[in-house]
Formats: C-alpha cells, sequence, structure tokens
C-alpha cells in the first residue's frame, strides 16, 4: 500500500491512502484519505476490514492513531466502514460521523465494539477537526450512489473528497495516482458509474453542489484524483451519462428464457 | 496469518462445525420422547385387557414407560439448547478471533516498517522516541489489543468448556434412562410371553421401544464422541502460546 500528501500547507495536510500491491485479489481496491490539522488527524472512509493492517501502516507514518479526532464514513458499504470496529477499539475517543440514515446499520459491523455515531443530518454540516479551528464540511451526495451519502469539502486545501462520485476502477496498482489524460480515463469509471449510480436527477444536483464549491481537486474513494479543469471535465461527462442501467435486453425479448423463470419451464 | 494463528482459527473452524453438528443431531431426537409415550399409552390399553395379576404387572409397567417421556423430554431440551449455545459460542468467538488475527497482521507490517524510511526496527525499542514521534506506543497499544482480544478468545473458550461438560452429563442422564427403559421392556417381554395368544399383542410395542432406544443410544454415541473430539479441541486451542 502506498501514501502520499497530496496537499499541505504549514502543519495542515492530506495523504492519500491506496493502490495495494500486496491485498487479496477479490478486494475492489479503495483509496483512504486523512487530513491532518497539527497533531490532530481526521480519517475519510477508513475503508474494510481485511486492509486495516494496511491503511493503520501508512496512517502510522504521518500520525499517532491516539491523536485521531474523528472518523468519516461516507456511506454503509463494507469498502468503506467495515473496519470501524478496529479502529474505534484502538482509540475510543475518535467521534464517528455517517449519515444519520445509517447509524443503525453501521453498528452491524461493531464485532463486540461498542460503537457511537454522530448521525449527519440531511442537508449537511460544518465539523471543526479537533481543536485546530480548521472546518470541513459535508455535502450532500445522497443516491450518488447510496440513498444517504456525503461528499466532503475542506476549504483549507480546496479539496472536495467525492467518494463513489468520480470512482474508477483502474486496471493496475501502479496507475497514476492523479488524472493524467481524462479521455483515456473515462474507460475505468464508465461501468462503475453506470452501474452503481441509481438517480440521474440526484447526480445532476450533486454536479450543482460541486459547481457551487469549485474546488481545486477532486478525491474520489476508487481510482484517480481529479484536478483544475479535468474536474469540470468530469462534472460535463456525468452530465450526459446515462446511468442506473444494465444489460436488460434478453428480458424484454424472451422473459421465459430468463434464469428466474426457470421454474416455469 | 501466522502459522500458530492459522493453527487455532482451524480448530476454532473445527469446534464451529461440531457445535452445529451436535445440535443437528439433537434435533432429530426433539419428538423422541413422544413418540416414545403414544407407544407406552398403546402398550397401558392392551395391558389393561390382560385380566389377573400378569395383566397387573404389565400395566404397571406400561405406565411407568409412559412417564419415562417426562424425564426424557427435559433432557434432550437441555442437550438442544447447550449445542445451539455453543455453536453461538464458538461463532461470537470466530468474530473476534478474526478481530484478533487484523491487529496482529498490524503488528507484524508495523515491526516490519518496510516502508518507514525513517524508523529502522532498533529504533522503534529506543527510548528516545517520544509518544508522537515513534511507533512504539501504536505497537504495544495494539499489542495490548491482541491480548486483550486472545483472553475474550480463552473466555468464550472457558464457556464452551462448560457446556461441554453440560452436555456430557445430559447425555450421561440419558443414557441411564434408556438403560431403564430396556430394562422394562425387557420384563414386559418377559411378562408378556408367558400369556398365549395375548401375549404376542405386545410384541409391536416391545419392537418399536427397542427400536426407538437402538436410535436414540446410537445418537447419543456420536454425540459423545463429538464432545470429546471438541474437549480435545479446546485443549489444544488453550495449549497453544500466542506470540506477537
Ligand atoms: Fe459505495
Ligand atoms: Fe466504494
Amino acid at each position: 500500500m502506498k501514501s502520499e500528501i497530496i496537499f499541505e500547507q504549514d502543519d495542515y495536510y492530506w495523504v492519500a491512502i491506496g493502490r495495494d500491491k500486496h491485498k487479496n485479489e477479490g478486494l475492489v481496491d479503495t483509496n483512504e484519505y486523512l487530513i491532518v490539522a497539527g497533531n490532530e488527524g481526521f480519517l475519510l472512509d477508513p475503508g474494510g476490514l481485511e486492509i486495516f493492517p494496511e491503511v493503520l501502516n501508512e496512517v502510522a507514518k504521518y500520525i499517532h492513531p491516539k491523536d485521531i479526532r474523528g472518523l468519516f464514513a461516507s456511506h454503509q458499504d463494507p469498502d468503506i466502514a467495515s473496519s470501524l470496529p478496529l479502529w474505534v477499539e484502538l482509540n475510543p475517543d475518535i467521534t464517528v460521523y455517517t449519515p444519520w440514515l445509517w447509524a443503525g446499520f453501521l453498528s452491524h459491523f461493531a464485532m463486540g465494539v461498542e460503537l457511537s455515531f454522530v448521525g449527519i443530518p440531511d442537508n449537511g454540516m460544518e465539523q471543526q477537526i479537533g481543536s485546530s479551528g480548521k472546518s470541513i464540511y459535508f455535502v450532500p451526495a445522497h443516491y450518488c450512489h447510496s440513498s444517504g451519502n456525503f461528499s466532503l469539502y475542506d476549504p483549507t486545501a480546496d479539496i472536495f473528497f467525492s467518494g463513489d462520485m468520480g470512482g474508477a476502477l483502474v486496471p493496475d496498482m501502479d496507475y497514476n495516482l492523479f488524472v493524467e489524460n481524462f479521455s483515456s480515463h473515462i474507460q475505468y469509471m464508465e461501468g462503475f458509474h453506470k452501474r452503481w449510480m441509481p438517480s440521474k436527477s440526484a447526480l445532476l444536483d450533486w454536479v450543482n453542489r460541486v459547481r457551487a464549491i469549485n474546488p481545486s481537486m477532486m478525491a474520489p474513494q476508487h481510482g484517480s484524483i481529479f484536478k483544475g479543469e479535468d474536474i469540470e471535465r468530469y462534472l460535463r461527462w456525468l452530465e450526459g451519462l446515462e446511468v442506473s442501467v444494465w444489460n436488460n435486453e434478453s428480458e424484454k425479448t424472451n422473459i421465459m428464457g430468463e434464469p428466474w423463470m426457470k421454474w416455469k419451464r | 496469518m501466522n502459522k500458530t494463528l492459522q493453527d487455532i482459527n482451524r480448530r476454532l473452524n473445527s469446534l464451529n462445525s461440531l457445535g452445529l453438528d451436535v445440535s443437528h443431531e439433537s434435533k432429530s431426537l426433539s419428538d423422541l420422547g413422544n413418540r416414545l409415550q403414544v407407544l407406552a399409552i398403546n402398550g397401558i390399553v392392551l395391558a389393561s385387557k390382560v385380566s389377573g395379576d400378569r395383566g397387573h404387572s404389565l400395566v404397571t409397567l406400561t405406565s411407568l414407560i409412559s412417564k419415562l417421556p417426562n424425564e426424557i423430554n427435559p433432557i434432550l431440551k437441555n442437550i438442544r439448547t447447550d449445542s445451539m449455545d455453543l455453536a453461538k459460542d464458538v461463532t461470537n468467538c470466530k468474530i473476534r478471533f478474526k478481530k484478533f488475527s487484523q491487529y496482529s497482521r498490524a503488528i507484524d507490517i508495523l515491526l516490519k516498517g518496510e516502508n518507514h524510511n525513517s524508523l529502522d526496527l532498533k529504533s522503534l525499542y529506543s527510548d528516545n522516541f517520544t509518544e508522537s514521534q515513534g511507533l512504539n506506543p501504536v505497537i504495544s497499544s495494539l499489542a495490548k489489543k491482541s491480548s486483550i482480544v486472545y483472553e475474550i478468545i480463552l473466555m468464550l473458550l472457558k464457556d464452551s468448556d462448560t457446556r461441554l461438560f453440560q452436555l456430557s452429563h445430559s447425555i450421561k442422564t440419558l443414557n441411564s434412562l434408556i438403560k431403564r427403559i430396556h430394562y422394562m421392556n425387557l420384563s414386559i417381554t418377559i411378562e408378556s410371553s408367558a400369556l398365549k395368544e395375548e401375549g404376542k399383542k405386545f410384541n409391536g410395542l416391545i419392537e418399536k421401544v427397542s427400536e426407538l432406544m437402538n436410535f436414540l443410544e446410537q445418537h447419543a454415541k456420536i454425540l459423545i464422541k463429538d464432545i470429546e473430539s471438541g474437549f480435545v479441541l479446546l485443549e489444544k486451542i488453550n495449549n497453544r502460546r500466542i506470540i506477537v
């Protein structure tokens, strides 16, 4: 697993963690992000249970785990939140922020650890990182893809954490951390967005929010980070994309040929 | 996962499937007491038609058998509850074990420190590092978590040990009940064989009761074998030392 500082200003910085070469083949690759403000940390989408040791190892390069103040789970997926109990057990002072919608569901990951959550209200909220005086903002991203979902904006670094939005399933673990050629990057995002994103109207609402923020960097939970003009390129590509589709042609033409109708044959 | 952990994991898996096996086994016995009672009540009806002393003792024997399901049913129920609890305990233990092994793997990776250019292994143990600089506190805190989790495993295993003891006790009681029923069945055989045509009516009852008891005996043997291997597994898990 690699980690890289993607923004740094005095004692405030962002670390991108990911591209785990040694992970189990069946695991989808994820990016985790660590915000460090002075000697306090905030971890974004800490990842799955399986990769906890590797993520912890990267985090420990920058900050002591006991100095992590907050943990953000953008939605309920296992690739995002199944490591939660291990972080919380290691440092019970961590506050976990997650959409209010999912708090009771995430508790199913508890593994015997007592988990408590700050449920982020639907319209989002401001949150300070520890006692640093720096604020981050939870930005609604409902139905992008999860029905209770938040992106996160950090005005200090001008970075927008987009969660699964902008996600790409990249071909190998040496693939570039930043998008270098947008048009050739599309092939790794297209399938992901078409299938995982359930609502075009929610997606267009989210595009408006990102445009209103106009960040200089957009960091997704899978794939590569967008900078500068590539963000607008991505938003425009998204506006023209047909989402929530799966190849169900056969169903329309011959319903009896479907595997789920086999009982009737 | 290192070899010791793999070994423990393997044994936990065996213990888990063992709990499920016992629970499954005991499920197949659940209506046995009721079946025996129906047989015995039919026997009472038959015996009441036999006149004289013989008829009297046959009524006594069959009604004794008819009362035994009241003793058998709670034992079977206990076996079922204990075995289900055992399977549940071990499943819980498996979940905690997973957590433990992830902590243990984290310690391995941190100690290797392959990516920690500025820190070599020796320096991890030196006192020159302050809390926030060195990885030492991370590792010791993880090690502490690991040992706590390991203690939880041992605690759960102790529970499993108790359950296995309870199970073996239940089965011993069950076995002595089976013996008593076999004995009464034998007495009915003797009493009824002294009768002529009338006595033949009892053959079906005798055969069915002995069939039921053989079935129960067979399953009790399987359960005892399972429980013994459960004890062996617990012993092996308890004897492993975890070095982190
Ligand atoms: Fe997701
Ligand atoms: Fe994801």
